[in-house]
């Protein structure tokens, strides 16, 4: 308790930039996500069709990439509890598992999505339109912006994540494998989220 | 270099060239390019059991796809999404260290829940009291 107590008292200027900054990020991130979800919500309230048009999107791949971002959130905190120790070869590793975790993720985004389309849910849905049901075809906008600026997201970490990769390559900026772990963490967070909304709530 | 002690067993030091904001002590190579953590045991973050955490984490998403199948709808849905919240505050507190951040990081995150928490209510009459200007076929 008392390691608590003293801990909730450090001053905010006796943080460390980097990882102030990644704070701010995710605030800032987790704003706009907050939004779109609350859009989200508010519509699914609104219109109970909703269910009707979540029923296509497929669990067990929601699922399945629910299980990766989990475990690659577990890749990445070892990676950093490695790169406090100094120990580049178990940091490249993690850090190499996180990545493949990131890719899984896209893979398994892109069988989904490329199912989705086959069906004829896209983002403008010409075929439910057609037979007038705008509201299922507003489903679709929200879950392609939501899964897609999610994705971006993923895409995002990745890149920062092979950036650091080949730096840790000769031990160097050991300090930013937390930070781009912290991000990594809030693309997890997220999507935590959306994986009850648009793949469970039926 | 001063010292501070924040908790028993916990010793952090502060590199006086580096002023105030650099609560860890911070070494460099001579390249002044490669900044590192101390090492584990003058840092103030914590490392929990990451294993037992991914395993919770595992078991929480296990619960929240069964509980469809077992209980009501209504009943399913708080289930679901309480699960998805104590999933959230889990990897926040053990894979972020919020639980070992300063009060400064509890008050943004609480400012941020507040200001959607916010804004879903204050949206709420908007979008739901609006009469529907579109049909569906049923």
């Amino acid at each position: 308790m008392e390691t608590q107590q003293n801990h909730l008292t450090i001053p905010i200027i006796k943080i460390p930039q980097g990882r102030l900054g990644m704070w701010v990020l995710i605030a800032g991130e987790l704003v706009i996500f907050g939004g779109l979800i609350c859009f989200y919500l508010l519509n699914r309230i609104r219109y109970p069709h909703w269910g009707d048009m979540a029923a296509h999107t497929n669990t067990f791949i929601g699922a399945l990439n629910t299980v990766v971002l989990l475990v690659s959130s577990y890749t990445v905190v070892r990676a950093h509890q490695a790169a406090l120790k100094m120990d580049v070869a178990k940091v490249r590793l993690w850090l190499s598992c996180t990545l493949l975790g990131g890719i899984l993720f896209l893979v398994d985004k892109s069988i989904e999505y490329a199912h989705e389309i086959s069906e004829g849910f896209t983002f403008t849905s010409p075929k439910l339109v057609a037979a007038g049901d705008h509201v299922g075809s507003l489903f679709w906008s929200y879950y392609y912006i939501m899964t897609g600026l999610h994705g971006a997201h993923v895409l995002a970490g990745m890149t920062v994540m092979l950036i650091i990769l080949i730096q840790t390559r000769k031990g160097k900026n050991m300090h930013r494998v937390e930070l781009a772990g912290m991000y990594w963490h809030m693309v997890d967070l997220i999507w935590i989220f959306l994986f009850p909304l648009l793949y469970i709530a039926k | 270099m001063a010292t501070t002690i924040l908790s028993p067993g916990i010793q952090v030091g502060l590199e006086d060239s580096h002023g105030p904001g650099n609560f860890e002590p911070i070494h460099h190579s001579p390249d002044h390019d490669n900044v590192v953590f101390a090492d584990p045991a003058t840092n103030y973050h914590g490392h929990p059991h990451y294993g037992r955490i991914l395993i919770t984490l595992l078991a929480l998403l296990a619960v929240s796809l069964t509980v469809g199948y077992v209980f009501s709808p209504a009943l399913a849905i708080v289930l679901i999404f309480a699960t998805a919240a104590w999933k959230v505050a889990i990897v926040m507190r053990n894979f972020m260290h919020v639980k070992y951040e300063p009060l400064f990081i509890f008050i943004a995150i609480a400012a941020v829940l507040l200001i959607i928490y916010a804004f879903f209510f204050g949206v709420y009459p908007d979008i739901t009291a609006v009469p529907r200007d579109v049909t569906f076929p049923r």
